[in-house]
């Protein structure tokens, strides 16, 4: 990598690292506040407000900075050359940059309240629909840059096998490019004409609609990048090989057709819509879990690889030879139990019948803490580590301080999830600033709630610790090598055609598209509803 | 990025590991079609499913007339053992707060609000629901259980949601007040 | 080395599962599982279908559950907020003429049952303009002078009104960091109780939110905001649509309405 590359991917990365933080502080505080022992400062209000600057940065702002660096070294290692076009990709960063400040003073405001889901007839500032929309803007330029990368690569190689790191990347960028699409269509035809006051009136079935098309798909440009370190890293940290490139790809490619067409299990309990829509997109929701299940089959049959070449025996002798310690692998290892246990809440979201019994209960909110701040998140961890002596120059100063932060973020995780599920299912409700929990249902959740400040505390910490480990690395006498990426097990296996580009993938994609979301959509304006006036939050704008 | 270390052992190994990728996806796929059976299965013989009924209603004029003007809200009793209960979500109340059941009885609500998108559940129940601004909420259930059941609002729908709660109470057919053609428990 | 075990037939494979995936859920969802409705219902196949496909219910089967009653309401429209917008603040200046020697609010020894309405929110004035004149809301003293306004003076009048600058806001709810947690209101105004299923007051009422519906309420006269708490309490003020007040005066102690009344009622 060049150094004007490391520099481009640093730059997102501090943002996106920095402003996790500040995330980190806004949660811990809201998770006090409404907590048995709050902590005597601070008015509903301003927990709103922190809801709504916590998911906005985590949502839109620390994930999409930290695939867009990713992204970009993924790029340049992969193709073993310069990043082209890094004016426009600077400039596109300053751009998510104005939108970020735009989207933060709009929020500290007051004039913003309308959390990351911004569900209309709520309207916020136009400053905040603008700069959200610029974040997005840039984005969609990074998104250009690495659909044109892998293009230019093929047509300068023509015939042969991608790299599968371009191909996840790229794969990666089209979703991202898919998913925006709905919150997209609904920013600018929606809610900036109704915060400008160009319309009066919006259909909030319409906008809910779009949004679900933007809100599940978005969790999966979230996971792709710590996929990528599954297959591209994990195994080559664990000393072995990867046990499969086209399974790689494939795993990739369905979370094009099976992750997009399935916004409305967000939609369940919602009355603009009846049972037949909802029920295909649940089965939709089924098979989105194929891709994770595969990626799970290939990174295990990878790490046994490993674990043979070191020396293990026996059907499961291989995994005690691990190197454990090394943090990618540990990382994983972490990363796995919190699959497994967030992976059986997310079977039973996407149960049809069940889900009167979480909808919009504090189990959703657990649910994807601890799949996205819990897995995902120690793999973006991981991945930093990992990449930080090649963009920095620099090596990590303890491994085992690293260590001891990705357990911590683990067990933090774990205390502050479990419960919370729990809480859920008693009956806790979502997004509410305080309880009184002298109320006979949340009598029960309150000892539960409070285990759950503890594994926050933990959480914060760890969040800090991370920080303080990347800010401590120290220059070192070692030659500049890039990293290497793992190779798989058969060097040159047959990767066929279909898993060299995009083309089907993309067309049973918008096909899946039109049929799920085609009618559900053009019944707003088949059969228009009366729509309902915008109300402004923190008063007239 | 490929290398080319060939061998001749290469071409089996990769026949071996397709073979074993061809078999773990047709038993996930397996699973998947054997999750979906089983969900379809249940939601059809236990008759639990989400929602399905498009209303539209304009949220400007649902105080002036029709179904949800004041007068109107509250627990009807109908023919053959049956219940509708009427009531409306707004910013940041429902009404009527206290509303009243009978215990065992099929009970549809039927519910709307005039400004934002609030949500309504009653823990312990499998009662659960979105209210959007310009239709009509439907949710039909039994509550085997008298009692009295906390309803709180689980949408954010604004600066006060957190106050957003309301009570419903599931009486034996005893305690009925029969008295009245809507029955709520909020007044006097 | 190239083997048949991925051929191009493979994903073909793949799109004829989805496209069968999307047509057998696709029947399940829209005509089989509509059979077993969970409100035990099923009134015929293609009702059924329509509904689980999503297309609206006919307006005619919804007639049958209405109440027949029209409740003589008003209504806020963006035809009204138009008008308001156009309105002829000099009309609405002389009438208000009329309204000034009780409503003076500079004149301090006038009489404090009589709220302060400087800067109030034209669409509430529209509104109680309107059930004092339709006997909705009922003093006898507002309601002849209410029906004696055309529909003009009234959008003039409100017009006019709201553009009055409101008093300053009393010192301990100026802005939200400036509150004073010793105040006995402080918890109600900012927190409210969800216990009882109250909203903050601040949600509604400003400073932090305020909720088309809801009157600035600060500076109006603590015999009024008294008067009014207890007249919603006992239902005897009911023109709050869906007892948006009644249902939280009615939980109120008679100390925390006179504490609200005070903390509301006069500047500081």
């Amino acid at each position: 990598m060049t150094a004007a590359d490391k520099r481009l991917v640093l730059a997102h990365w501090w943002l996106s690292f920095a402003l996790f933080v500040c995330a980190l502080f806004l949660g811990f505080w809201q998770f006090w506040f409404r907590s048995p022992i709050p902590p005597g400062f601070g008015t509903p209000t301003q927990y709103y407000i922190s809801v709504t600057a916590h998911g906005t940065i985590i949502a839109f702002a620390f994930t999409t900075l930290f695939a867009m660096g990713f992204g970009y070294a993924v790029t340049a290692l992969t193709t073993g050359a310069a990043l082209r076009w890094r004016t426009g990709a600077w400039q596109a960063f300053a751009l998510a940059c104005i939108g970020l400040a735009l989207l933060l003073v709009a929020i500290v405001s007051g004039r913003a309240t309308v959390l990351y889901t911004f569900y209309p007839p709520l309207v916020a500032s136009f400053a905040f629909y603008l700069g959200l929309t610029l974040l997005v803007v840039g984005s969609w330029f990074w998104v250009a840059h690495t659909i044109a990368s892998f293009y230019a690569w093929k047509g300068a190689h023509r015939g042969q096998t991608t790299p599968l790191g371009l191909f996840m990347v790229t794969a990666t960028a089209m979703l991202w490019l898919w998913a925006s699409i709905g919150a997209a269509l609904e920013l600018l035809f929606q809610l900036i004409p109704l915060s400008l006051g160009w319309t009066d009136r919006i259909d909030v079935g319409l906008a809910r609609t779009l949004f679900s098309w933007t809100l599940h798909a978005i969790v999966y440009f979230w996971l792709l990048p710590a996929y990528i370190a599954l297959y591209l890293i994990v195994p080559e940290e664990a000393g072995g090989r990867l046990y499969s490139d086209p399974m790689g790809r494939l795993a990739f490619v369905l979370f094009l057709v099976f992750g997009v067409p399935v916004g409305l299990h967000h939609l369940f309990m919602d009355p603009e819509h009846g049972t037949a829509f909802k029920f295909v997109q649940g089965v939709f929701t089924v098979f989105v879990s194929l891709p994770t299940l595969l990626t799970v089959f290939s990174i295990c049959a990878s790490l046994e690889i490993a674990g043979r070449l070191r020396g293990g025996r026996g059907s499961l002798g291989w995994v005690t030879t691990l190197p454990w310690g090394r943090p990618a692998m540990l990382a994983t290892g972490l990363a796995a139990i919190m699959l497994g246990l967030g992976g059986l809440g997310g079977l039973i979201n996407m149960s049809y019948a069940l889900n009167s019994a979480v909808h919009n209960t504090a189990w959703i909110t657990a649910h994807f803490h601890l799949i996205f701040a819990g897995t995902v998140v120690i793999l973006y961890f991981a991945i930093a580590y990992h990449l930080w002596p090649t963009l920095t120059g620099r090596s990590l100063h303890s491994v085992r301080s690293v260590r001891v932060q990705l357990v911590t973020w683990c067990v933090g995780m774990l205390l502050l999830t479990l419960p919370w599920h729990v809480t859920g299912i008693m009956g806790q409700p979502r997004r509410m600033a305080f309880f009184d929990y002298t109320d006979a249902v949340l009598a029960p959740t309150a000892w539960l709630t409070t285990l759950s400040l503890l594994g926050g505390t933990l959480v914060l910490i760890s969040g800090l610790h991370f920080l303080w480990n990347l800010s401590l690395a120290r220059s070192s006498e070692m030659q500049q090598v890039d990293v290497r990426f793992a190779r798989p097990a058969v060097s040159n296996a047959h990767v066929p055609s279909a898993l060299n580009g995009f083309a089907l993938w993309n067309w049973l994609t918008a096909a899946a598209m039109v049929a799920v979301y085609g009618w559900p959509i053009a019944q707003f304006f088949i059969y228009p509803s009366f729509g309902a006036a915008g109300i402004s939050v923190g008063g007239p704008p | 990025m490929a290398s080319t270390t060939g061998g001749a052992s290469s071409g089996a190994m990769d026949a071996k590991i397709i073979r074993e990728e061809r078999r773990w996806t047709l038993v996930m796929v397996g699973v998947g079609i054997a999750m979906t059976f089983f969900i379809a299965a249940t939601s059809l013989i236990f008759m639990s499913h989400p929602p399905s009924n498009v209303e539209r209603i304009d949220p400007d004029r649902i105080h002036v007339s029709g179904e949800f003007i004041e007068a109107n809200l509250g627990t009807e009793l109908g023919a053959g053992g049956t219940a509708v209960v009427r009531a409306v979500s707004r910013i940041f109340n429902f009404d009527p707060s206290c509303l009243i059941v009978p215990v065992g009885t099929l009970v549809t609500f039927r519910m709307t609000g005039p400004d934002v998108i609030h949500g309504v559940m009653i823990p312990t129940t499998n009662f659960n629901t979105m209210i959007v601004p310009g239709y009509v909420s439907k949710v039909t259930t039994r509550f085997d259980r008298p009692g009295v059941y906390r309803m709180p609002c689980h949408e954010y729908c604004g600066l006060g949601h957190h106050g957003m709660w309301a009570e419903i109470r599931v009486v034996e057919p005893k305690d009925w007040p029969f008295d009245k053609a809507r029955v709520r428990c909020d007044r006097g | 080395m190239t083997t048949a075990a991925h051929p191009v037939s493979l994903a073909r494979v793949f799109a004829w599962s989805v496209l069968a995936m999307l047509v057998i859920s696709f029947v399940f969802g829209a005509a089989v599982l509509p059979l077993r409705p969970t409100d035990g219902q099923f009134r015929s196949w293609w009702d059924a279908i329509c509904r689980a496909v999503g297309v609206p219910l006919d307006e005619r089967t919804q007639a049958r559950r209405t109440s027949s009653a029209v409740v003589n309401a008003f209504v806020w429209s963006a035809e009204t907020e138009r008008r308001i917008r156009r309105a002829n603040l000099q009309n609405g200046r002389d009438v208000f003429e009329s309204c000034s020697p009780c409503h003076n609010s500079q004149n301090r020894a006038a009489d404090p049952n009589v709220p302060n309405i400087d800067g109030m929110s034209a669409r509430v004035m529209l509104k109680q303009l309107y059930d004092y004149a339709t006997g909705i809301r009922g003093t006898e003293l507002m309601q002849p002078i209410a029906q004696g306004l055309t529909e003009q003076d009234a959008i003039d009048l409100a017009a006019f009104i709201a553009a009055l600058p409101r008093q300053d806001l009393p010192a301990s709810i100026n802005t939200t960091s400036s509150t004073d947690p010793g105040n006995p209101s402080y918890r109600l105004v900012y927190f409210g109780d969800p216990r009882r299923g109250i909203a903050p007051c601040a949600s509604c009422h400003g400073p932090d939110g305020v909720v088309p519906d809801a009157p600035p309420i600060h500076g109006l006269s603590s015999e009024y905001a008294q008067k009014q708490l207890d007249d919603f309490a006992k239902g005897e003020r009911s023109n709050d649509l869906y007892s948006a007040m009644r249902a939280i005066s009615r939980q109120l102690t008679a100390n925390e309405r006179s504490d609200l009344a005070r903390y509301f009622g006069e500047p500081r």
